[in-house]
């Protein structure tokens, strides 16, 4: 069974895949997860499941305006405390 | 007809050894991007001294055995604050532990003299499989330099280890050698990479409080004074590692001017007066890097008139812990 993830990082590889868009959605096998998304010691691609992500409450604008991380710098104090938001969510399910 | 090995088909997985040699399971999360490498076996041959009666040397014998190792590879974070960047093992092994995670903010390393000194095993991979695949067991962080004011900064590590396993030697290697390995693993089939390079001349270079702009080039060095022991009794290989005298220093160039901070730090090499100097490498979350070094003495400085601009051109200035009982000379904050 796979589901969908959602990119928090700013470019990212596994194997052929590419992830350059904050947001970008990719599928992900359940046995490939613990291999892909690594642990807190060992982290991997930095991405949420798409529920999780959804629930932070990107506006569908927001990951038009800012899909390209060089783009951070100069986003809005409302789109960064989301991203921070993602951030910590990232953080507390590697910790699980 | 035999395979060649094309350079460029090579990755490199590094992992933190929780046991000093022996080799932790290699999964795609360890990959590290990186331009150059080396991992190689260090078999000494001690010829007997006695004479022979002729001029010509008779053959040896087999003496200790060890490794050394050294990757290069961009200045990259993980891309995401708050998560540690691919290259962590060897920041472990360079700072003495993992560093403190403020989550989704930042990491941050800081000096400490563990005992055991960390350690790390490093994975080359090339294609086609075939081709001799080798890992670095027991290695310990020597050297660190770290470069700003290039296209794309990069940095370098080296230094010393147990031992290099190969799967040419697979078959006959020891226990020791083997590293706690039933067989020498196949590539992780979908290897993950992180982040984006730091370009070299983005970031902030602050000295003694004063952001100097002119600022042309800057090397980083941390010597850790750490290594395998190569003096065990009962031992071919090393069975430890230990730790010398740690330095920090930076040698840096800057445009000449008649800049407040510039010429500070041109009196401040004159009187040895302590400075603190903080090097931010990079401009982009999840890629930035902020060096900090206290008590720097700056070296005295010579001047370059080969460039259009007058050069001023600083020596290795050492970084100090600021007292008998701390390791503040250098940290690293990765944001």
């Amino acid at each position: 069974m796979s589901n969908t993830y959602r990119f928090v990082g700013s470019r990212s590889e596994i194997g052929d895949k590419k992830l350059t868009k904050f947001g970008q959605a990719f599928e992900l096998e359940d046995s490939q997860v613990p291999h892909v998304l690594g642990t807190s010691s060992a982290p991997g691609v930095p991405a949420l499941p798409s529920p999780e992500f959804d629930e932070i409450g990107f506006t569908e604008q927001e990951l038009s305006l800012y899909s390209d991380p060089y783009s951070h710098a100069q986003a809005n104090e409302a789109f960064q405390e989301k991203k921070l938001k993602a951030l910590r969510a990232l953080h507390e399910l590697r910790e699980r | 007809m035999s395979n060649y090995a094309i350079s460029r088909q090579e990755r490199i997985y590094l992992l933190t050894e929780s046991t000093f040699g022996t080799i932790p399971a290699v999964g795609n999360t360890n990959a590290c991007r990186h331009i150059s490498s080396g991992l190689t076996a260090v078999v000494n041959n001690y010829p007997r001294p006695d004479k022979t009666g002729t001029r010509s040397q008779v053959i040896g014998v087999l003496g200790r055995k060890s490794a050394t190792w050294s990757l290069s590879q961009s200045l990259a974070g993980s891309g995401a604050p708050g998560t540690v960047p691919d290259c962590n093992p060897i920041l472990v092994a360079l700072f003495g532990g993992q560093p403190v995670t403020s989550a989704g903010v930042s990491n941050t390393y800081t000096l400490s003299d563990p005992s055991p000194i960390p350690s790390l095993s490093m994975y080359s991979f090339r294609t086609p499989s075939t081709i001799t695949q080798r890992v670095i067991l027991g290695g310990v962080v020597a050297e660190a330099t770290f470069q700003l004011g290039q296209n794309i900064s990069t940095w370098s590590a080296s230094g010393t280890g147990i031992w290099c396993l190969d799967t040419a030697n697979f078959g006959t290697a020891d226990a020791t050698q083997k590293g706690g390995l039933g067989s020498f693993p196949v590539e992780p089939g979908a290897p993950v990479t992180n982040g984006q390079p730091t370009v070299g001349f983005t970031g902030v270079a602050t000295f003694d409080g004063n952001v100097i702009a002119e600022i042309q080039t800057a090397t980083l060095r941390i010597r850790t004074g750490s290594a395998v022991a190569l003096d065990t009794f009962g031992s071919y290989y090393p069975v430890l590692a230990e730790g010398e005298v740690r330095t920090v220093g930076l040698a840096f160039s800057i445009y000449d001017s008649d800049g407040t901070g510039l010429q500070d730090l041109k009196q401040k090499a004159v009187t040895q007066t302590p400075i603190t100097v903080t090097l931010q490498m990079g401009t982009i979350a999840g890629s930035i890097w902020t060096w900090t070094l206290n008590n720097v003495q700056v070296a005295q400085p010579s001047y370059d008139d080969s460039k259009n601009r007058y050069m001023v051109v600083f020596p290795e200035s050492m970084a100090h812990a600021t007292s008998i009982t701390v390791r503040d000379e250098l940290s690293l904050v990765i944001s």
